[in-house]
């Protein structure tokens, strides 16, 4: 069974993706994890994360992957142990030195090698399994040759990129951010110098940023080769933009597995991810080398996603109760989806406020409003536009 | 403690006395020269030479790296970048050359336990941490003291995708300044992949002292022939900034931001 490993950089951003279909979670300590900006978990809310997805028997991995300085080892152990205690169920690690505690300590949690290591050949991930690790997480540069290469020679776990932001640089080996913002880069700094403008005396508008991945043709093909897990960016995502992304990669990979995978569900699962997208995205190296459709050239254009119209909270008598999110109004016609729910549109009938007078629009942000829906829907069922 | 010299150029090898590391053509990035099997076979029967292997091999170079790696003769060391190139070679004879990885005593004496003593440290460590690493290891350490520090390696051609896109040629080694910061750098591309550097010349000449144990890389690319003609001449010194200007701003500054410092 291929997994989907979500990102999580809150404890509800963590409950959302094993909701809507993640199989692991990411996630970074307050130490030693390369997201600074993300929230990030506090050893209790470690806890609590481990007992929420082993009760859903779902995995959560820990990022202990920044590049340690001398100073950075002394309360390494204590960490390393508490984590295991807690049962997390694998270490995302870097750097030698953290490998080399995991094994002295004879900890129980799983060696996963970070994609900061730019493994992109059998060698490279020969040599970590020889220091114990159980999974290699590749580098994003690896073209299909190049897995199927490691695949078939090495007996491992591998995990790949499919979907989120990616480095210009191989990763690990840029340290742009630290000579040029003074922010470690390797430590949980990084300040994306590749997403800044550079010039000189002919060019006042160089740029060397990347566009977004996504690998949703190719996901069929890596579920075929048996990749273990297929892994998605972004643990300072939004909640709508993890719970959209992993509920559609989530739905292919099953649809895959059940053999009723078609061109329309992939279309249609293409739409729902380049409408979350803030960015554009492309596949990168998988399909051929690097080339001009890969960068930005004119400055990254952000959009402002207004998909996401309204949480359900409950349902009862055939009205949802909901928490509006984006405007919308009665006529309009919306879609809803959920953990267990494929994408159903519906048009807007009805919209009660809570002093029980219709109202024709959904205009307050996080407005509590019932709102008639002919089927029965659950709690953190999600009301988007339509496809 | 050992000197080795990363030369600019093939014409004037005999100038250069002390050991040599040459990048392997097809096999290393970022060097103004770079040297085919016969050449550095040829020049290896009468010094010491080290081999560079810094890109990272995807399968296909992997295979012909395998295929050409045993015509390589009386090589001292083989820098290496990408660490699973240490199953192809005799372990006491790599050095591992991880850019901007190796930061800390334990990673290094973890490396030592698997049989492989030889490591360069990163370049934007503090003196202190370098003292620190020395003190705490036996393997034998390599340190870049002058250079222009590489500050990211890319697998893509990011000046000739420019250039195709704004419908222009041009040069494929840039200086170019970051906007804000007005930070200067030295971006090159070579066989589709991309290079930035550091544009202030790296050197720990001020602290000779204090770095005893290591041996010294000084890597004479990316510079120009008057920067070369001046670092020859006063390497040694304590005071080599006296004579060009050189940075040696993380040797000093304990870097501010990592997770959990305050800004």
């Amino acid at each position: 069974m291929t997994e989907i490993l979500s990102p999580a950089g809150d404890l509800e951003r963590l409950k959302w993706a094993l909701m809507y279909g993640a199989d692991a979670v990411y996630i970074g300590g307050y130490n030693y994890s390369l997201r600074a900006n993300a929230n990030n978990f506090s050893i209790d809310e470690i806890k609590e994360a481990v007992s929420f997805a082993h009760s859903l028997n779902k995995r959560v991995y820990v990022t202990v992957n920044i590049l340690f300085r001398n100073e950075d080892l002394k309360e390494l152990d204590d960490y390393l142990i508490t984590l295991s205690n807690l049962g997390v169920d694998a270490f995302i690690v870097s750097d030698l030195a953290v490998i080399k505690r995991i094994k002295e300590l004879k900890l129980k949690p799983e060696i996963h090698i970070s994609t900061q290591e730019s493994s992109v050949n059998k060698e490279t991930v020969k040599f970590w399994k020889s220091l114990g690790a159980t999974r290699v997480v590749l580098g994003r540069e690896c073209s299909k040759e190049d897995i199927l290469d490691i695949k078939n020679n090495v007996d491992i776990e591998l995990e790949v990129f499919i979907h989120g932001a990616m480095c210009t640089s191989y990763s690990g080996r840029c340290v742009l951010s630290n000579y040029v913002t003074l922010r470690d880069s390797n430590r949980g700094g990084c300040s994306q110098v590749c997403r800044f403008c550079f010039e000189n005396d002919n060019m006042d508008d160089f740029q060397i940023c990347s566009k977004d991945l996504c690998m949703i043709d190719y996901v069929p093909e890596l579920v075929e080769m048996g990749i273990s897990s297929l892994k998605i960016e972004g643990r300072m995502r939004s909640l709508y933009y993890i719970a959209t992304v992993v509920n559609a990669y989530k739905n292919i990979v099953v649809k895959k597995q059940e053999n009723n995978l078609t061109k329309d569900v992939i279309e249609y699962y293409r739409k729902v991810l380049n409408r979350v997208s803030n960015r554009e995205n492309t596949v990168h190296f998988y399909d051929k080398e690097a080339s001009i459709d890969n960068q930005y050239y004119t400055g990254r254009v952000e959009l402002s996603n207004q998909d996401f119209l309204a949480l359900v909270l409950d349902y009862k008598d055939g009205y949802a109760t909901i928490e509006q999110r984006n405007n919308f109004k009665v006529g309009d016609v919306v879609e809803v989806f959920g953990p267990n729910l494929e994408p159903t549109k519906i048009k807007v009938v009805e919209l009660i406020n809570n002093k029980n007078e219709n109202v024709d629009v959904a205009r307050h942000p996080q407005e509590i409003l019932k709102l008639k829906v002919p089927f029965i829907v659950q709690k953190n069922d999600i009301i988007r536009v339509p496809i | 403690m050992n000197k080795f010299y990363i030369i600019p150029n093939k014409k004037e090898i005999d100038y250069f006395k002390e050991d040599l590391i040459l990048p392997l053509e097809g096999y290393s990035i970022g060097f103004d020269v770079y040297f085919s099997i016969d050449e550095i076979n040829k020049i290896a029967k009468s010094r010491n030479i080290s081999v560079i292997i810094n890109i990272f091999l995807h399968k296909n170079k992997l295979e012909d790296f395998k295929n050409i790696i045993n015509k390589l003769e009386n090589i001292e060391y083989y820098f290496i970048e990408d660490f699973g190139l240490s199953n192809l070679l005799p372990k006491d004879k790599v050095v591992i050359m991880g850019s901007h990885l190796i930061n800390n005593y334990d990673s290094i004496n973890y490396f030592n336990n698997l049989g492989i003593k030889n490591i360069v440290v990163n370049n934007e460590l503090t003196k202190e941490e370098l003292v620190q690493i020395k003190d705490n290891t036996n393997s034998n350490l390599f340190y870049f003291l002058i250079n222009r520090n590489m500050l990211m390696y890319s697998k893509r051609p990011l000046i000739s995708s420019y250039y195709e896109y704004k419908n222009i040629n041009g040069n494929l080694k840039l200086n170019i300044k970051e906007k804000s910061t007005k930070k200067e750098l030295i971006i090159k591309e070579e066989n589709r992949c991309t290079c930035i550097f550091d544009n202030n010349i790296f050197s720990a000449n001020v602290y000779l002292d204090l770095l005893d144990k290591y041996n010294f890389i000084i890597n004479l690319n990316n510079m120009s022939d008057e920067e070369v003609d001046i670092i020859m001449k006063h390497y040694k010194d304590k005071d080599l900034n006296k004579y060009i200007k050189t940075d040696n701003y993380f040797l000093d500054n304990k870097i501010i931001y990592k997770l959990g410092d305050k800004e």
